[in-house]
């Protein structure tokens, strides 16, 4: 299955805006917003995307329990999640993926290169972390 | 004794001529008493003229056995005088023999200049007496504790004191010498004062046992485990009630432990590698920090000599659980400034990026070089926050180390590969010297694989327009060496002490400045000390240098190839 709907969940403004040039503009994928946990898990429920782009540390509701809410619920249980962090260490990172995360970007990472990077996780070629700080162009 | 003897003589001549005149006399009255009534005038007359020369001849014997009597006895008080004068003489003799067998002596004149000293004053200062003889006392002074002393002596046995106190003096050696002193001045007939006689017991032994007691007793009530021990055999020479409590040791078994024997899995060939810096006297102090049984716990150990002449390591263990949660403490707090330092860099780098690669329009070409500097200062920004990050980590013993086998050449050529594009994009060449095939190391091929990459591209900056850059791993005495060395302009000696700490500042000999966060060495120090491996320099200036990390025995084994064979070179 081609990836195409993309819902991303992020409370900084600016990250949206970012994630939005670099996956509508450049990535010319489906993408809808959201800018708390709650808002997602209706949203995900309602769109049906192909994968979730959560962000990890959110005020209220942590991209952890959105993540929790959306296993939860049988209709959405199913749908991958890829998180976004800015929080480095590599234990977590690994928790995550060993928990059926299907990736982890660290922020910051490279707008340019973000769908194409999420195209090769989605197509499994790439299962790792991403966007490296190093491999920013 | 003639002499003697005459007066004897003459003594009882006198007593027995008296003795018999007056018998005589006595007898004689008592005839003449008797026959009184018949005696005629003349015959009286003759009686009485022989009776008083009798008399006067016993008056004459009487004042001879006064005057034997008398030098008799004066005669008795000179020899009882002399016998005493003898007794005395002695007395001063013994005294003085035993004062110069026990203490040590000397003499000074007024002016304080020695001008006698015995045997125990050679042997406890280390002069000989020609070299102090004439000499001022104030030679033993040491200058700057003990002259307001010499002054206070001086001071004293001018105004006809006599001084008593405990010294510190200074032998011929430099050594101190601890004394207990009495100085006593002397005066002649006029009352001037014409000398010094001072007295001295040597305390310095009991002095130091006592602060060797001082030490001991303070150790005692240390919560921290002391350890003391033999550096040639690692026995315990001493241990502290907190290390004998945990170990579960007597006082008593203390000689026939080891310092092995302090911890289950004490691994002797990683502590002879760990201290091996204090034996060469390149370091004072070595620290480790351990998980022991009970804890994390930091071990300092330092090399001592005893009073005896035995070498001995010194450590120190002390709990640094409560610093852990400190630290712990300040990590999670630097994570969060960390996390709230990258979102907004996100936005700025991400946001730069977009423009400059035109997903928001095609911009100019002056644009465009604005944006470079705006992402390139973004990028130092960044490393800045991840190499403080993580050396806050590894500090507060929060970087995880996965510690496994690791087969290093395979490492050494990824590493090579992954920095290419770097040292392409600067026009400097990599090349390898390999002295194995393969080589299995303890460690943890990420954090090996960040100090690799900070050394390769510390190399290439300072390599000059193309230069080569060269990673070898070779054997030493002590197992393998992993080195990076360049044709840069090479560090003064001065530089090279402070190159592994956290923000360096060095000025580059060429005068040319190069990025960096300051970090990258101590960032490269901190993960190889985890590892324990010794991480050094060696460079020269204009010659290049070369930076290295040597792994112990006990962390590798080599797999295939020929230790002996030449190295497999490679130029990429």
């Amino acid at each position: 299955m081609e990836l195409k709907k993309i819902l991303h969940v992020d409370d900084d403004e600016d990250i949206r805006t970012i994630v939005q040039i670099a996956l509508e503009v450049v990535g010319q994928f489906e993408l809808r917003q959201c800018p708390d946990g709650p808002s997602a898990v209706t949203a995900v429920g309602q769109a049906r995307p192909d994968l979730v782009l959560l962000d990890v540390m959110m005020p209220g509701m942590s991209g952890r329990e959105v993540w929790e809410a959306l296993k939860a619920d049988p209709a959405t249980a199913d749908i991958p999640v890829i998180f976004v962090t800015a929080k480095a260490e590599d234990d977590f990172s690994e928790q995550l993926r060993a928990d059926g995360a299907m990736a982890v970007v660290t922020k910051p990472f490279d707008p340019m290169t973000l769908a194409d990077d999420l195209r090769r996780i989605w197509a499994g070629r790439r299962t790792a972390e991403v966007a490296a700080p190093s491999e920013l162009g | 004794m003639f002499k003697r003897n005459l007066d004897h003589f003459l003594l009882a001549f006198a007593a027995l001529a008296a003795t018999f005149s007056f018998v005589i006399i006595f007898s004689r009255q008592i005839v003449f008493l008797r026959d009184f009534r018949n005696i005629d005038r003349d015959s009286a007359s003759a009686f009485f003229t022989a009776q008083t020369s009798l008399h006067f001849v016993s008056l004459i014997l009487i004042a001879f056995l006064i005057q034997a009597f008398l030098r008799l006895r004066r005669r008795g008080f000179e020899r009882q005088k002399s016998a005493l004068n003898d007794r005395m003489v002695r007395e001063i003799d013994f005294r003085e023999t035993a004062i110069n067998t026990h203490a040590i002596v000397s003499v000074t004149d007024r002016d304080g200049r020695i001008r006698e000293v015995n045997e125990n004053f050679e042997a406890a200062f280390g002069y000989t007496r020609d070299e102090v003889l004439g000499e001022s006392s104030e030679l033993l002074y040491d200058r700057r504790g003990e002259q307001a002393r010499f002054e206070e002596i001086r001071d004293a046995t001018q105004a006809g004191l006599v001084w008593t106190g405990e010294q510190r003096l200074r032998r011929k050696s430099g050594e101190y010498i601890y004394v207990n002193s009495t100085v006593v001045p002397q005066f002649d007939d006029t009352g001037a004062h014409v000398r010094n006689i001072t007295i001295r017991t040597d305390v310095t032994k009991a002095r130091l046992a006592e602060a060797d007691r001082f030490l001991r007793e303070m150790l005692e009530e240390l919560q921290d485990e002391v350890y003391i021990y033999y550096v040639d055999t690692l026995q315990i020479s001493y241990a502290n009630r907190s290390a004998r409590n945990r170990c579960e040791w007597s006082r008593e078994e203390l000689p026939q432990k080891r310092i092995a024997d302090s911890a289950p899995n004490f691994d002797e060939n990683a502590f002879r590698f760990h201290v091996q810096p204090l034996v060469d006297g390149c370091r004072e102090i070595v620290s480790i920090e351990v998980m022991h049984p009970k804890g994390p716990v930091e071990i300092s150990t330092r090399l001592q000599e005893r009073a005896d002449g035995r070498a001995v390591f010194v450590s120190v263990l002390r709990d640094t659980s409560w610093r852990k949660e400190i630290e712990s403490a300040k990590v999670s707090s630097i994570s969060t400034v960390s996390h709230e330092l990258r979102a907004p860099l996100t936005s700025i780098l991400g946001s730069l990026r977009l423009l400059r690669g035109g997903a928001v329009g095609q911009i100019d070409e002056q644009a465009a070089s604005v944006v470079d500097i705006a992402q390139r200062n973004g990028k130092r920004l960044l490393s800045v926050v991840n190499d403080i990050l993580d050396i806050e980590k590894i500090h507060a013993n929060q970087m995880d180390f996965k510690m496994e086998d690791v087969e290093l050449v395979g490492l050494l050529n990824e590493a090579i590969e992954m920095n290419r594009g770097y040292a392409t994009e600067h026009g400097i060449g990599l090349k390898t010297r390999f002295d194995m095939d393969r080589a299995v190391i303890q460690g943890d091929a990420n954090r090996l694989m960040q100090v690799l990459t900070n050394l390769l591209s510390n190399a290439v900056k300072f390599s000059p327009d193309a230069g080569v850059v060269e990673l070898s791993a070779s054997h030493t005495e002590r197992g393998l060496r992993v080195s990076v060395r360049d044709t840069g302009p090479g560090i003064p000696p001065s530089d090279q002490k402070k190159l592994f700490k956290m923000f360096a500042q060095l000025n580059p000999v060429d005068g040319r400045r190069r990025d960096g966060t300051g970090l990258g060495l101590a960032i490269v120090k901190s993960i190889l000390k985890r590892h324990q491996f010794r991480v050094g320099v060696n460079s020269k200036v204009g010659e290049g240098s070369e930076f290295y990390f040597d792994i112990p025995r006990d962390k590798c084994r080599e797999e295939g190839g020929d230790a002996d064979a030449p190295g497999h070179e490679r130029v990429a």
